[in-house]
């Protein structure tokens, strides 16, 4: 073996130039075509759901699938019972949900809670699911921990096997508003979920049904109002002034008035949303008593109402 | 800088930050964002294993597995060290197993090493066959250098830092594998 040296002692690297000058003649091979899109279709169809991920450590990419992971379950279980009215409704109010079982599959009650893989199966193959996927914030929630623990309840299980609850969540209104960090934000808040979960309000919402859930979680001005006041908000939800009103007929007659929600998406009734004096003001009693009180739900879709409910005093 | 190639100078003016930035985007949830990764490095990487395979469809499946593991494990790569160098320890070892499974099946004849897809249209002389036959012949060690630093363009530096082992050692290392060809090769010499 030679080991020729330069006239500083050094090794000549540059040894075998021939060699080197065949090497570079031999060129580059170009790679498949299709090399790039192969394996792009690779990792969209085995690893879509890799990232972010909970190994990606703390920060926002934990904090945001938190909070997608959180409000992809809260909107499964509050369409569920919206839809199947499970758990069942007191006797007290059983005179107001007959309207709402036109949105209802065959009920469900606590001994049909019999899950079965195929039903989850069910939908995991179904057109909803395939929607939800393609969705970049629906697929966060979908890889969260929270939406596992949410798959694992009996109830959500059985929700989910549910025809129109995924015809629901295959709606543009409802993906919309899942993907409003506001929306999502507040269902994050240990307080609203408890609202969420009360009675009161899954009442309500077994009363108001799908097209309920739609309209408030699809006014725009609900979801700047969680963007602007989220405390607010979610102190509002929370409180039980106004979960008694969300099961008030005056409220549900509200929701069902084409001039309310008209006068709720409002810009004047976005600006009124905006300042804590209102909401402080949607959960007290006093409000929540007018709301029972079909005059005040007319005054309130009116709009000089609310713009005067937009005017500077009323926050002050 | 070893400029010869062509995907080098095509990096734009900081590669390493742009690369972090691309796969802190992925890791954030854009999948879509790996694909300039995939087209900046799939050629060099490409011709890399096919060097060291020695055949075209083998050489395309280990750059394919070798992004896909990238993909999987994006969250362990360190972004102060280059992408170049962390993939190709991936696709090093997917070559690895592939000479490994090689070896468990008959031997091809020699005058078919590395034939059977389009780089034969580009290397059909007496000369390039008996040059791709002398580097199958190398060990791997020999041969990686040799593939780093002639079909992906690296400088010693570079392969130093994919290959965890110092600029120098790199030098000496590709001086004792062009020897070894030179050896084989001679019939060649020009």
């Amino acid at each position: 073996m030679s080991d020729r040296r330069t006239t500083n002692g050094d090794r000549n690297w540059d040894e075998h130039g021939w060699v080197s000058r065949l090497l570079d003649g031999l060129g580059d091979v170009e790679p498949p075509r299709d090399l790039t899109r192969r394996i792009m279709a690779q990792i969209a169809e085995e690893y879509t759901y890799l990232w972010p991920s909970w190994r990606a450590g703390g920060g926002q990419t934990m904090v945001r699938s938190i909070f997608w992971g959180v409000a992809a379950v809260a909107a499964v279980v509050l369409i569920s019972f919206a839809v199947t009215g499970y758990p069942p409704v007191s006797k007290g109010i059983e005179g107001t949900i007959g309207a709402a079982k036109r949105y209802q599959a065959s009920q469900i009650q606590n001994d049909d809670v019999k899950l079965q893989d195929p039903e989850l199966q069910a939908f995991f193959q179904s057109d909803a699911f395939h929607k939800l996927t393609t969705d970049k914030a629906a697929r966060e929630a979908l890889t969260s921990k929270e939406f596992r623990q949410a798959v694992a309840d009996p109830a959500v299980r059985a929700a989910l096997a549910v025809p129109a609850i995924q015809q629901a969540l295959a709606n543009p209104a409802i993906q919309q508003a899942l993907s409003n960090s506001a929306v999502a934000q507040a269902l994050a808040n240990q307080a609203v979920q408890e609202a969420l979960m009360s009675k009161a309000v899954q009442e309500a919402l077994a009363i108001q049904g799908i097209q309920g859930v739609q309209a408030a979680l699809a006014i725009q001005s609900v979801q700047e109002a969680l963007a602007h006041q989220p405390a607010a908000v979610q102190a509002a939800i929370a409180s039980q002034a106004f979960q008694s009103a969300l099961a008030s007929r005056a409220f549900q007659a509200a929701l069902a008035n084409q001039a309310f929600l008209a006068a709720l998406s409002s810009q004047a009734f976005q600006a009124a949303l905006a300042t804590p004096a209102f909401m402080h003001a949607v959960g007290s009693t006093a409000f929540v008593q007018a709301l029972s009180s079909a005059a005040f739900v007319n005054a309130l879709s009116s709009s000089a109402v609310t713009q005067a409910l937009a005017a500077q005093s009323l926050s002050q | 800088m070893y400029l010869h190639k062509d995907w080098k100078e095509d990096r734009g003016q900081d590669p390493d930050q742009d690369d972090a930035a691309q796969i802190a985007r992925c890791l954030a949830g854009e999948p879509e964002a790996f694909e300039p990764l995939v087209k900046r490095y799939q050629k060099p990487l490409f011709n890399v294993a096919l060097r060291l395979l020695g055949r075209y469809d083998e050489a395309s499946d280990a750059t394919q597995n070798a992004f896909v593991k990238a993909y999987v494990h994006l969250d362990s790569f360190d972004p102060s060290q280059r992408f170049f160098g962390w993939i190709y320890r991936i696709l090093k070892n997917e070559c690895l197993n592939g000479l490994r499974s090689a070896r468990t099946m008959e031997p091809l004849p020699p005058h078919l090493m590395a034939a059977g897809g389009p780089a034969d249209a580009l290397e059909n002389t007496e000369r390039h066959k008996a040059l791709r036959n002398a580097l199958m012949a190398l060990s791997t060690e020999y041969r990686e250098v040799i593939a780093l630093r002639h079909f992906a363009g690296l400088s010693y530096d570079e392969i130093g830092a994919a290959l965890g082992i110092q600029a120098k050692t790199v030098k000496s290392r590709l001086f004792s594998a062009r020897q070894r060809l030179a050896e084989m090769l001679s019939d060649w010499a020009v």
